[in-house]
């Protein structure tokens, strides 16, 4: 019956390049679960527009009034340099990299969200990669207030409150756009 | 053709198929491991952790201990499942929870490990099984992370994972005394590795061809200054594209190779060249990018793909052109 090897490869490529076509099947919660099985690579599609993130943050004990307006907001820093063993082993890189993935997903679901206008649809704060990115700011703030105390005044983590915003620059007339200004958090453990 | 002094054609058609698949198997379970490892690595930024050294920590310690590192909590990613059927999702809770996840990940290395072992002593001799399970665990860690830590590593990995589960289905063949003619599931697992790699280039290749700033030349500066990596390298890099005619030709050119892979593929010498142009690919996107993953997944595939040129496809190119 499978004598013929081309005929088994066609009908099996054929397969695999329909699936793969077609990402909207993904949709379905369980063949989502499957759908490494069936890559896509259109990766590299590029925008006109760098996505970065910015945060401030407020300490409760010496700004009593949480006045974010005076503060001035911190890029969030993503770089890191590579040394000969990271070639094979690189887990800081792809830590990085996950966080630049999760932002472009975040920026493409948020317009997704906006072409829509399906009041029905997630609100951002019930989105998961919004909730990633927050963490991470969150991570970045512990981070900061334990290395260097440049919030004066701290006695704990729980005084800390911030905002983060995703920021879209073009590329070519530097132009900045808030795409996203987020509520003011509490710094949360649980 | 002979690159360094070794003539690969000839290297690659008197070689033997098992000899190369377990060259091929060898170096991928190591890969595995190493990526497994680093998963391990940055364990305490997915998995909530009850015990630091042994100790089990009173509430308020242990929040701030371990919780402060947290990122992908758990909490926040399994609400991808919310449409699942209550049974489904308890079974993918129990995979995926914090310290289930991490024997998962356990699970991976040793399965990895005992690959490398089979292939040397024949120490269990049931691949297939080994590989089947590799494949479920790769799927739950991929969708650990929502199928997007280094999407196109995760799916290669599967698409490898595929491709020797193919190899290995003699075996199942052999359990029910079924005899595969002419080697067939070893030609269709290397055709079908072939494949998805070719397939990976030529997708991209034809994205890029739809991308108004990769065809004017700017997507390689643009990429190139959001790139996670930091270096002088990059920076010289970064000025030589400031000059129009260099960043264009440059574009052009990964544009046309990604996408003549669908000829090259059937004419092993020019494969060759194809794939000394890949190696540098794939190490400046590591250079420049920090794609580890990207670089190690793809090279290991070359052999198999000079292998299947030469042996199965040919052929075929001389019949079509």
């Amino acid at each position: 019956m499978f004598d013929n090897l081309y005929v088994v490869l066609i009908l099996l490529f054929l397969t695999i390049f329909i699936f793969s076509s077609l990402p909207k099947i993904f949709k379905s919660p369980y063949l989502f679960f499957f759908k490494n099985i069936f890559a896509s690579w259109k990766l590299f599609d590029v925008s006109d527009y760098k996505l970065i993130v910015k945060y401030k943050v407020s300490n409760k004990v010496t700004n009593n009034n949480e006045k974010f307006d005076e503060l001035n907001w911190t890029e969030f820093q993503n770089k890191t340099s590579l040394s000969l063993s990271s070639i094979l082993f690189n887990p800081k890189g792809n830590l990085m990299l996950y966080y630049k993935s999760n932002l472009l997903s975040l920026a493409n679901e948020l317009s997704e969200i906006e072409e829509s206008g399906n009041s029905e649809s997630l609100t951002i704060q019930e989105n998961i990669s919004y909730n990633i990115l927050l963490k991470y700011v969150q991570k970045r703030i512990i981070d900061e207030s334990k290395e260097n105390s440049y919030i004066s005044g701290i006695n704990s983590l729980e005084d800390l409150r911030y905002v983060f915003k995703i920021v879209s620059i073009d590329s070519k007339n530097k132009i900045e756009e808030d795409i996203l200004i987020s509520p003011a958090y509490n710094i949360n453990l649980l | 053709m002979t690159i360094l002094g070794i003539d690969f054609y000839r290297l690659f058609l008197n070689a033997d198929i098992n000899l190369i698949y377990n060259l091929f198997i060898n170096v991928f379970a190591i890969i595995l491991i190493l990526q497994t490892f680093e998963l391990l690595n940055l364990s305490r930024y997915f998995i909530r952790d009850d015990k630091i050294n042994g100790e089990i920590l009173d509430e308020e310690k242990l929040n701030f201990d371990t919780n402060s590192n947290l990122i992908w909590d758990y909490n926040i990613i399994k609400s991808q499942y919310s449409n699942f059927n209550k049974s489904v999702r308890k079974i993918i809770d129990f995979f995926l929870i914090d310290q289930n996840f991490k024997k998962l990940l356990y699970a991976n290395v040793l399965l990895s490990a005992i690959l490398i072992v089979n292939n040397i002593i024949t120490f269990f001799p049931i691949n297939f099984i080994i590989i089947f399970l590799l494949i479920f665990i790769q799927l739950l860690i991929s969708n650990r992370f929502g199928g997007s830590f280094n999407g196109a590593s995760d799916s290669m990995i599967i698409l490898i994972l595929i491709s020797i589960l193919f190899f290995e289905s003699d075996e199942v063949a052999n359990l029910f005394d079924v005899t595969i003619k002419s080697n067939l599931n070893q030609k269709l697992s290397f055709i079908y590795l072939t494949f998805n790699v070719c397939n990976s280039y030529f997708s991209a290749g034809l994205v890029k061809v739809k991308e108004k700033n990769w065809l004017k030349g700017l997507a390689l500066r643009i990429f190139l200054k959001e790139s996670i990596v930091e270096s002088k390298l990059k920076n010289k890099i970064l000025d030589l594209l400031k000059i129009d005619i260099i960043s264009k030709c440059a574009c052009i050119f990964i544009i046309l190779w990604e996408i003549s892979i669908i000829f090259v593929i059937f004419m092993p010498n020019y494969l060759m060249i194809y794939l000394t142009f890949g190696l540098i690919f794939h190490f400046s996107n590591y250079l420049l990018f920090g794609l580890n993953r990207f670089f190690l997944l793809w090279i290991i595939t070359y052999p198999i793909l000079l292998y299947t040129s030469i042996h199965y496809l040919s052929t075929l190119g001389m019949c079509v052109l």
